[in-house]
């Protein structure tokens, strides 16, 4: 081989291998479903993060301490991104506070549209920065990351079945599972009725409210069955302003993959 | 069951410790000099406590950018008292021999009037400090003004810092014009405070 094939693979590998980018104690890589994209038509791309082990990143409340993750993407014209999901958290006490979020590998789907002329290749950019912390130190991570889709009929890559994997992670909305909220003293009163019977266990389900500063997180909110209903009170938060307007509850059943979205909204 | 009443009574005090509007808990301890500081001998002064961990990111966010030094210097030059207050147990992250830490506290830009080592956390539970920096104002008169972010973006990335809305020195800027704070209690934001 001669030096100028070399560089010509160098130059090949170093524009279509999707780069895995290491900072703040975890690796991130902008992994796709499909290497090929349809013009119009949305392709499911995912971000994928590797902790470090015993180190943790956050889901979108954050709880007590920690930092949401954040992302500014640089698209092409006429491409546009939807919203970065995220998956059903755990619940974790950390340098003395409640978090919420995710431990070894998490994968965030996000969905892309091209635009209806799409051809050739586009190169897709994004800035993201998010939290790891351990039980003694917090890292923060910031990646440039990449990805190159090209025009043609999709088809699975290698990475198609773990964010087929992840989807199944999300929380779903579901309007059979009522959610009420009344205040007394300090206390929220949450109940829980259920539309269709057995479609979840609130009882025997993880809770984790989504809405910033409406629970006191550092108490982990458990329902119990009352009559035909599920309650449960938890403290509010010391950092809510005034009465509560809206809460948004993942209850995540063990034997469901994801989780059942509900929101309550002052009527 | 009177053990129980104990720490009934303990956990009663420990939620009203810290009140808006209520007297600030009392605290003596020892600077990086090896100074004996307390409260009480910062009477009539308005005070600013900061919770410091120097290897924090949201810390270093606030120093490295020059943020948290300009405040120190404008609002000293106003006679306010700004104590920094690390409470970073022994081989817990932020935590260093008082000697080292005047030292890495200089190299950093601190324009603070005290470091003090809080080393056992004495003064971060009595104040029921949650995260480096979490900023508190102390009025003239001893009582608690603010207890919160120093601003409102919570976020590592100075970036932030110009766009964000600076909820401290708003507040700060309140009590020294003898008003009223509208956002006395929020939510601060950063890595928890190494107990």
């Amino acid at each position: 081989m001669t030096w100028l094939s070399n560089l010509l693979i160098l130059t090949l590998m170093a524009t279509s291998a999707p780069a895995a980018v290491r900072s703040g104690k975890a690796t991130v890589e902008w992994i796709t479903a499909s290497n090929t994209a349809e013009p119009g038509r949305s392709v499911q791309t995912a971000i994928r993060m590797v902790l470090d082990p015993s180190w943790h990143t956050y889901w979108l409340n954050p709880g007590e301490g920690g930092m949401q993750t954040t992302v500014k993407w640089e698209l092409p014209p006429g491409w546009t991104a939807g919203e970065l999901e995220y998956p059903v958290p755990k619940r974790f006490v950390s340098a003395g506070l409640a978090g919420y979020g995710y431990q070894n590998t998490v994968i965030f789907p996000l969905r892309l549209v091209p635009p209806a002329d799409f051809t050739g290749d586009a190169l897709l950019k994004g800035k993201i920065s998010w939290l790891t912390c351990d039980d003694a130190t917090c890292a923060p991570g910031h990646a440039e990351i990449s990805l190159t889709l090209t025009a043609g009929t999709s088809a699975p890559s290698p990475d198609a079945a773990a964010i087929s994997k992840a989807l199944t992670l999300l929380p779903v909305e579901n309007p059979a599972v009522v959610l009420e909220v009344a205040e007394a003293q300090g206390n929220l009163q949450l109940t829980i009725d259920l539309a269709a019977p057995g479609i979840i266990n609130p009882a025997t389900s993880q809770v984790f409210p989504l809405t910033h500063h409406a629970v006191d997180e550092s108490t982990p909110i458990q329902f119990v069955k009352s009559g035909v209903v599920w309650t449960a009170s938890v403290p509010k938060s010391g950092y809510a302003t005034g009465p509560l307007t809206t809460l948004t509850l993942l209850l995540a059943d063990h034997r469901m993959p994801g989780a059942i979205s509900t929101t309550w909204k002052k009527r | 069951m009177l053990f129980a009443t104990i720490a009934g009574a303990f956990a009663i005090v420990a939620a009203h410790a810290v009140e808006i509007g209520k007297p600030a808990p009392a605290f003596t301890a020892k600077n990086v000099k090896g100074e004996t500081v307390s409260l009480a001998d910062l009477k009539d002064k308005v005070v600013v406590l900061e919770w410091l961990n120097l290897q924090c990111p949201f810390t270093g966010k606030h120093y490295k950018s020059g943020n948290i030094p300009k405040l120190q210097a404008e609002y000293t030059a106003k006679g306010v008292v700004w104590v920094s207050i690390c409470s970073s147990n022994v081989g817990k992250q932020g935590y260093f021999e008082p000697a080292k830490m005047a030292e890495r506290a200089t190299a950093d830009g601190s324009k603070a009037s005290q470091i003090l080592m809080d080393t056992d956390g004495v003064i971060g539970k009595a104040y029921d400090a949650k995260v480096t920096p979490h900023m508190f104002i102390i009025g003239k008169d001893g009582t608690l003004r603010y207890d919160g972010a120093i601003d409102s973006k919570p976020s590592t990335d100075p970036a932030d810092i110009p766009g964000a809305e600076p909820l401290f020195s708003t507040a700060l800027d309140a009590v020294l014009a003898g008003g009223e704070v509208e956002n006395a209690r929020n939510k601060p934001y950063g890595c928890g405070v190494k107990y």
